[in-house]
């Protein structure tokens, strides 16, 4: 009977080992398993990374070419508007500039007069300066008149 | 050295085609023109004599006389120390009406104290058998207390002369009111500089109450023939209508161009006369700085009302064209 527990555990002893055995084999083959799917999936994150940056280079310089061409556009725009504006008004205006210089120094005189009071209370450099300045507006609505 | 300036305001005032534009215009050294440009609110030009000691500025307003562009503006009448009241010796009574009617009442009241002529322009179309119907028009028509002188601005007859004459009498009514030492013998030195004596300038006067239609021819025909400058005559078709009025209406479609350009011309002189009033507000001593602000104020007011009814007649012409021009006639 001794004999036979003895063997028995011998054999239970043997059989644990082997499946430790196993088990620690599995064990081990599953992590290199693991391990080779991690490599994989670094070299392929890694490969579709550098696909990404290369794509979003790519897109960064066609929206800088992007940017430049609608600067151009607006400038080139804003050209074209000005110069139709500026016909329009020009054509409104035309033989009629003489009329607008004498309208804005009517409007010019007013202010003067309603400032005109003011005067008083400058000192002398100053009441001075002012009469000046009146002087000179003056000047400057006699040469923009042409007469034809 | 100049000790000082004497600043004097002349109006020349009268109904429209009367010759007032002519006469100031040949007096300030222009041409005369034979086509009538109506005159757009007022015309400002200035005439300088240099004295020993003083320097008199005539400022003169030339008052527009068509009433479709020239509403009577107050500052027409202000502060005036001299004035030509003309009218027409072609027309007598109608001017003279028109003058007393429209211009006196407000010169009595905003210039009560100016001294005032009554001058007959167009002497040079009286005719010897038409002297007498003229003087029973002025006795009848004219304007009692104005010294009356006749000339023509066509032939310069008496013209300067006429300038003088009122001139000369302000300054020596400037003597008699003023306490100032330095302006005392002004008038003579006045006369002195134009070359003439009192009784040459005083035989201008026309005395209705003994002149007859012959010694009227006498008094009108120089004794001495000036030199008539060159009239400005254009080229293009007119229309004569000599016998009626003397004055010449040219086709519509030269006159607005003409009066545009003068209305601009006349614009742009005005905007001297405002930068001179600047100019001499800056000169004036500070005792009187004051007063003259807004001596100074009211004239550029006035000057405001002058330069609005300028571009509202720029402004008219341009819609309503050569009705505006007949609108008065």
């Amino acid at each position: 009977m001794e004999i036979k527990i003895n063997n028995l555990k011998e054999e239970m002893t043997k059989n644990q080992n082997e499946m430790l055995n196993r088990i620690e084999e599995t064990i081990k083959t599953q992590e290199e398993i693991i391990m080779d799917m991690i490599k994989k999936f670094n070299e392929e994150f890694y490969q579709h990374k550098t696909n990404v940056l290369a794509e979003l280079e790519h897109l960064k310089n066609q929206q800088d070419v992007l940017k430049i061409s609608y600067t151009v556009n607006e400038n080139k725009l804003l050209d074209k508007i000005e110069k139709i504006v500026l016909k329009k008004v020009h054509a409104k205006i035309d033989g009629k500039q003489n009329e607008i210089l004498m309208k804005f120094w009517i409007d010019e005189l007013k202010q003067i007069i309603a400032d005109f009071d003011k005067l008083k209370q400058l000192k002398p450099k100053e009441f001075r300066l002012q009469l000046n300045e009146i002087s000179e507006i003056i000047a400057l609505f006699k040469n923009k008149m042409k007469i034809e | 050295m100049i000790v000082s300036e004497i600043n004097v305001k002349l109006g020349v005032l009268g109904l429209w085609a009367s010759g007032k534009t002519s006469l100031v215009n040949l007096f300030i050294g222009n041409e005369f023109s034979e086509i009538y440009i109506p005159t757009i609110g007022s015309n400002i030009v200035r005439k300088e004599y240099q004295l020993a000691n003083h320097q008199i500025r005539i400022n003169i307003w030339d008052i527009g006389g068509q009433k479709s562009f020239n509403p009577l503006n107050p500052a027409y009448f202000s502060n005036l120390d001299i004035v030509f009241l003309v009218f027409d010796l072609s027309n007598p009574k109608e001017t003279l009406l028109e003058l007393k009617k429209t211009y006196l009442k407000s010169l009595n009241k905003l210039s009560p104290d100016s001294i005032r002529f009554l001058i007959g322009n167009k002497s040079d179309l009286i005719k010897p058998e038409d002297s007498e119907i003229l003087l029973n028009n002025i006795r009848q028509y004219g304007i009692d207390d104005i010294p009356i002188v006749f000339i023509s601005a066509k032939t310069q007859d008496n013209l300067s002369e006429a300038f003088e004459l009122l001139i000369f009498e302000f300054l020596k009514k400037l003597e008699n009111n003023s306490k100032n030492k330095q302006i005392q013998g002004i008038s003579n030195e006045f006369l002195h500089i134009i070359g003439k004596n009192e009784e040459q300038l005083n035989k201008l006067f026309i005395n209705l109450e003994i002149i007859d239609s012959k010694s009227l021819q006498q008094k009108i025909t120089p004794q001495i023939v000036k030199k008539v400058l060159k009239s400005v005559r254009k080229s293009q078709k007119v229309i004569e209508n000599k016998e009626e009025t003397g004055i010449l209406y040219p086709e519509e479609f030269f006159i607005v161009d003409k009066i545009k350009t003068d209305i601009i011309k006349l614009f742009k002189n005005n905007l001297d006369s405002v930068q001179d009033l600047i100019l001499d507000l800056k000169k004036t001593p500070i005792d009187y700085l004051i007063e003259r602000i807004d001596l100074v104020t009211d004239e550029l007011n006035g000057f405001k009302e002058d330069f609005e009814i300028k571009l509202n007649s720029l402004l008219d012409l341009d819609e309503k064209g050569m009705s505006k021009f007949t609108q008065d006639k």
